[in-house]
This record gives structure tokens, sequence and C-alpha cells, in this order.
């Protein structure tokens, strides 16, 4: 009976589709009388951050009668939960239409979570509409950012992928040792599983800061390079606006999160938690990943000719994201440039596998952990991937670090962070 | 027992298959929308106050009883564009409608016989306190007819202007407007200095433009049509331009 109940509850997992979910709220508007491209707006409601679906638009007119298929897409027909625009170019695939009574349809096909697995699937977030703007469109696809290379700088620092455009990339379902040692390989402190989420390709750049919050508090501001180079020199209250996650997971009004999810509609929207950097930063390895060596600074890795590498002169500090190698899952600059920031708070290992219920004889893995708040024990933000400055010991996966200025709110020009968008949390 | 238990287990799939949801859901919208797919490509806007006339869409010339549609699109180019009427919009002959609006604006100048479209769109850009950009190299839109601006910043060069959208009109004035002073940003009263006057067709003119000794600032070109009667047939407002100190800059308004 154990056998056949195990088969149930894995036929149910190996399915793999969505939850229920829904579609409402569809609307059609051409953009423009004289380009024919029409504007479908439609909400699926129902489904996780960890669903993809499909979406294909077909109309109908004269009553009915006659049927219409879109072909031609501005982008890659892929969406997710929530509001949702898809834009079809009528005037391509009709290209003299002229009716008054255009009804218009979606269909909406779930993607198996098998199919999503097993490709690259990446979350743009337009921030062109700049501070003031009510709503970042979000959008999704199938290939990678086309990048500017590093060794044009001021073009890079232009490239709208580092700047306008927020990437982030979705990681699949992972078991992975957390934390350990060097030598450890494969065991870490204790073993971590994670759902679905979405990470951020590069840190966050000055500009993807800029365009939210309209300031530039970085240090390193020089004006032909800043819009690319990292976000740093900012503080817990500006990036969610209070230091009591995961107690309140409502992030303060006024806060870079807080504005992120009410124009995109992502409501988990954040930093990652300490695990899903890991997870994100090992990039399918049991062994701890790092820089190519351990001794030297960070910044002595870049690959690239990064403008600011860290020598001696004017232009010490950051690097244009990207100016460090991307990973096995093409997340650049995991380890140097500016230290990141995590969603939780660092506490030691004991701490942890306390607060988790680890049982170190089963070792059985510990399902998205999302970190202590901060508390007696647990004082800082867990930071992650070292900077320019650090020595390159602190360049690995399994590093574990914190940043002893976050208590009173101090910045360091040294810390930034990605984001990420996580599945629902319980 | 057994049976108990198999019954639970088909529940629990049951229960999983109808939260799958792994089918396609289709969805429709509420309402049925008008399409246009053709492309029809015209300008002709006003200044400030916006002159409409159903005579001016082709198509909709001297028929009884058209009336002009005037609506303004807010954000055009963007997927967050809006269009809406312009309060007052609807007029059996021309009429003048009050717009000050802000950012770049496209307006669309329809003409409609008893509640159904007749002849073709007339299209306008106008930008309100929104520089033109600059470009390496000048060009003209024949498509258009629209007023072009190919300036020098510092050379003597021509404005080119074609009045094919004045009805009647047998001559025309080209004026440049100061919008305001570069050099502490502030508006100040509005200059305008008639560049040239032009009697008669051929419709295709050209005024000499010197920029040379204009000081720094944000200037606008107008282009007005008159009749034999000396009425006006038609004015068109060019985007705002920049005069800037930048040797050798050529830029187009389009």
């Amino acid at each position: 009976m154990k056998r056949l109940l195990a088969i149930a509850f894995s036929s149910m997992a190996l399915a793999g589709f969505a939850d229920a979910f829904t579609v409402t709220d569809v609307s059609a508007r051409q953009r423009w009388p004289w380009n024919g491209l029409v504007d479908v707006d439609f909400t699926i409601a129902g489904a996780s951050v960890a669903d993809l679906f499909k979406v294909e638009v077909e109309a109908a007119y004269d009553g009915g009668t006659k049927k219409l298929y879109a072909r031609t897409y501005l982008e890659e027909p892929l969406r997710g939960p929530g509001f949702n625009r898809i834009t079809w170019d009528l005037a391509a695939d009709y290209p003299e239409l002229k009716v008054d009574d255009l009804q218009v349809a979606v269909t909406v096909t779930p993607l198996s979570r098998a199919s999503l697995d097993a490709q690259n699937v990446y979350m743009v977030i337009d921030l062109s509409s700049g501070p003031n703007s009510t709503r970042y469109p979000v959008r999704y696809t199938t290939t990678a950012p086309t990048l500017v290379p590093t060794n044009d700088l001021v073009a890079c620092a232009a490239d709208p992928n580092r700047t306008t455009k927020l990437w982030l990339k979705r990681v699949k379902a992972n078991t992975f040792p957390f934390g350990g040692t060097n030598s450890n390989s494969g065991e870490g402190d204790f073993k971590v599983s994670l759902s679905p989420y979405y990470i951020g390709v590069f840190e966050l750049t000055q500009k993807q800061w800029a365009l939210v919050m309209d300031t530039w508090p970085s240090v390193f501001s020089n004006d032909i390079y800043r819009a690319a180079r990292p976000v740093s020199n900012i503080n817990n209250d500006e990036i969610i606006g209070h230091n009591n996650w995961p107690e309140n997971r409502v992030m303060a009004d006024g806060s870079y999160v807080a504005k992120m999810r009410a124009r995109t509609g992502l409501a988990t929207f954040s930093l990652p938690t300490e695990a899903q950097w890991e997870c994100a930063s090992r990039a399918g390895s049991a062994v701890t990943t790092q820089i190519s060596k351990s001794t030297g600074r960070c910044a002595d890795y870049v690959s690239t000719s990064g403008v600011n590498t860290y020598n001696e002169g004017p232009e010490v500090g950051t690097a244009l994201v990207g100016s460090y190698n991307a990973n096995a899952w093409g997340l650049y600059d995991m380890f140097g440039n500016v230290m990141e920031m995590c969603l939780d708070a660092h506490d030691t290992v004991d701490n942890l596998k306390t607060l988790y219920g680890w049982n170190a004889e089963t070792r059985e893995p510990i399902q998205d952990p999302i970190g202590p708040g901060v508390n007696a024990t647990a004082r800082y933000h867990a930071t992650r991937g070292g900077s320019y400055g650090n020595s390159a010991g602190f360049c690995a996966s399994h590093r574990r670090d914190y940043n002893s200025r976050s208590e009173t709110g101090t910045k360091r020009a040294s810390i930034g962070f990605r984001v990420a968008v996580s599945p629902e949390w319980n | 027992m057994p049976r108990l238990c198999f019954t639970f287990v088909a529940a629990l799939c049951a229960t999983a298959i109808s939260a799958l949801a792994d089918e396609p859901v289709t969805a429709w919208a509420a309402e049925a929308i008008a399409v246009d797919a053709a492309e029809e490509l015209h300008v002709a806007v006003g200044t400030a106050t916006l002159r409409c006339n159903p005579d001016w869409c082709t198509g909709g010339t001297n028929v009884s009883g058209a009336v002009a549609v005037l609506k303004v699109v807010s954000d055009p180019g963007s997927a967050q564009a809006t269009t809406s009427a312009v309060p007052l919009s609807v007029s059996t002959g021309e009429f003048n409608v009050p717009y000050s609006g802000t950012g770049y604006l496209r307006f669309i100048l329809s003409a409609e016989k008893e509640g159904a479209a007749i002849g073709s769109l007339v299209l306008g850009d106008v930008s309100f306190g929104i520089k033109s950009a600059f470009t390496a190299s000048a060009a003209y839109d024949g498509r258009t007819n629209a007023l072009q601006e190919i300036a020098n910043a510092w050379g003597a060069t021509t404005l080119r202007y074609d009045f094919l959208w004045g009805e009647n009109a047998t001559s025309a004035t080209v004026s440049r407007i100061c919008v305001r002073h570069a050099k502490n940003g502030d508006l100040i009263d509005v200059t305008t200095n008639q560049l040239n006057s032009v009697d008669s067709p051929p419709m295709l003119g050209e005024v000499p433009h010197s920029m040379q000794n204009l000081p720094w600032g944000e200037y606008r070109l107008l282009l007005r049509e008159f009749t034999a009667d000396g009425s006006l047939a038609f004015e068109q407002l060019s985007p705002e331009y920049s005069l800037p100190h930048v040797f050798g800059t050529y830029m187009i308004i389009r």
C-alpha cells in the first residue's frame, strides 16, 4: 500500500503543470490607427511564479463568422501570472483589414515545469518609463540577453540590457549543500531544497536604481560609466524599508522593493535569500565554486577590461557589470565587484540548524528556508560573493559573510545587491 | 481497509488532475473594437490653438454634413499610449480647440458623416516642452510634406516647405519663434521673427535660414498659409529644436 501511495504522489509531482488558473479581464485596443499594433491585456490568476504560459491571440468579426489568427507578435508570446499585455502586429498579418466589430480572445496554455527546466527562461522588466511610472512591463523570453562587450566601455555603459532592462533568470527546483568549507566538497553544513525562482543576471546597476528611486547614491559616480556600474552605498532602509524580515514581509512604502512590487505586480520581488544566492552561485555544482585563485584580491580576476579594476588611481572600485565571468548558469559577477546583500540575516550554522529543524541523521533537505530575521544572535544582514576590495578567499559560493554596519543602517561603497523573484512564501 | 485505501488514492489522483489544469484556457474580450491596419500618414496641426476642419481629410472635402472629430494620443510610440477625444472636438466647419498638452502628442483628425468615417485620417505630431533630437544628417520627408527644418546650426541653409495643406492658399509665411532662452532655462515672452513670405504657387518653397547670429535657446518654426482674401488657410508648428553651442551639428525635425 505504501508503494501505491508513493506512486500516486510521485505521479502528481512528475506531472508538474501549473496550478489551476483563470484568465480574466481581457481587453484589446489598437495602439495607433496607422500602424496596426493591437495591445491585448489580460490577467492570469491563481498561478505561481514558477509557472509560465504560452499565449495565442485570435479574433473574429462579422458577427463571429470570420476568424483571424495572430502570427506576428512584438515579443515572444510567453507570459507569467498577474497582469499581462501582448502586442499583436495586426498590420503585418492582415495589412488591409478595417473592421468595426473585432472580437479578440487570448488562449493561455501552461508550459510544463519539466519543459521550463530544460531551457533557459528569462524574465525582463522594462524600467525605461522611469521613476514617475506606475507600471514597468514584464515579459519572458527563452533568448539570453545580447550584451555589449566590456572592451567598449562607453557603449557598454549605455547597454540597455544593463541599464533600462532588468534581466532575471529562472532557476529550476534544486537541492544543494549549503555553506561548509572548501575541503568538505559536496557536504556543506546542511542540505537545502529550493522551489523555482528568478534571480538577477547582473548585480543591480546604478541606472536601474535611479530609474526607480530617482537618486544616484553610489560612491563610484563617474558619469561616463556609472549607469552600468553596480549600485552600492545604499542601506536596508532604502532597499526594503525596514529591518524586520521575515516577520514583516510587506516592504515599506518608498523603498526600492516596494516600488518594484507595485509597478510590476510581482508580489514576491525582493532580494535573494542567502540560500537562493548560494544555489545560484553554485550553478548546479555540489563542490563549492570560487574565483579562479585563492590569492590576491577579487578584482585581480576581472575577466575583461572593466573600467574599474582594483588598480591605483581615480577609478578604483567597481567594474561595469558583466566584467567578471558568467558562471555555468549565465549569471555574471557572482564573485567580486560588489558584495551582495541578502534578504535574511546572518546567523551561525548551529543556530540555523536549530531554526530550520535540521535532522543530522536523516539529512533531509530543508525546504525553501527564508532565513532568520535580525535578532540577538543574527544582528547583521547576510552578504555574499566578495567585493572588488576583498581578498579572493571571499569569492567562493560557500563563503558566508555579513554587513557589520547593517544594524545601524550605515552604508558601504562595496556592498550592493541583485534582485530575485521568489515563489510565494508560506 | 484495502478498499478504503484505494478510494483514498483515487481521490488523491482526482484532486491532482483537477488542480493541474494543464489544458489551455481561452477568454474573450468583453467588448469589440474597431481596427484599421492601413497606414495613413499626413500631418496637419495648429499651434497652441488646434485648428481643425473636415475638409482637410482627403475624401471628406465638401461633403455636406461632414463633421470633424479630433482625438489626441498621449505618449505615442509606446505601449502606454492612450487615445482620447479632445473636448469640443466635433464641428461641421473649421474650428479652434484650445489645448495645452505636455510631452509628445499625436493628433488625429477624422471626418465623419452620420457617425461613419469618411475620407482619410489627418495626423500630426506636436511636442510640448520637449527638445527635438539631434542627428548627424539632415533629411526631408517627402511623404508627409511636413514642415521640415534642415539647418546647419552655424551656417546658412534653407528651410523647405510645401503648402499642399492649405486649400486655396495663395501665399505663405514662415516664422521662427523663440520659445525660451537657454541661458537660464526660464520661459520668456514668446518672440516671433518672420523669416520670409511667399506669394502664389508653386507650392514648394525655400527660405534662406541662417541661424548664425541667434542666441542659445529653444525655437520652433511656424508655417502659415493664406487665401487670396488674407484669411488663414492653414498653419503648422514644428516641434521645438535647440540651438546649441556645437559647431557643425545638423538637426532634423519631423
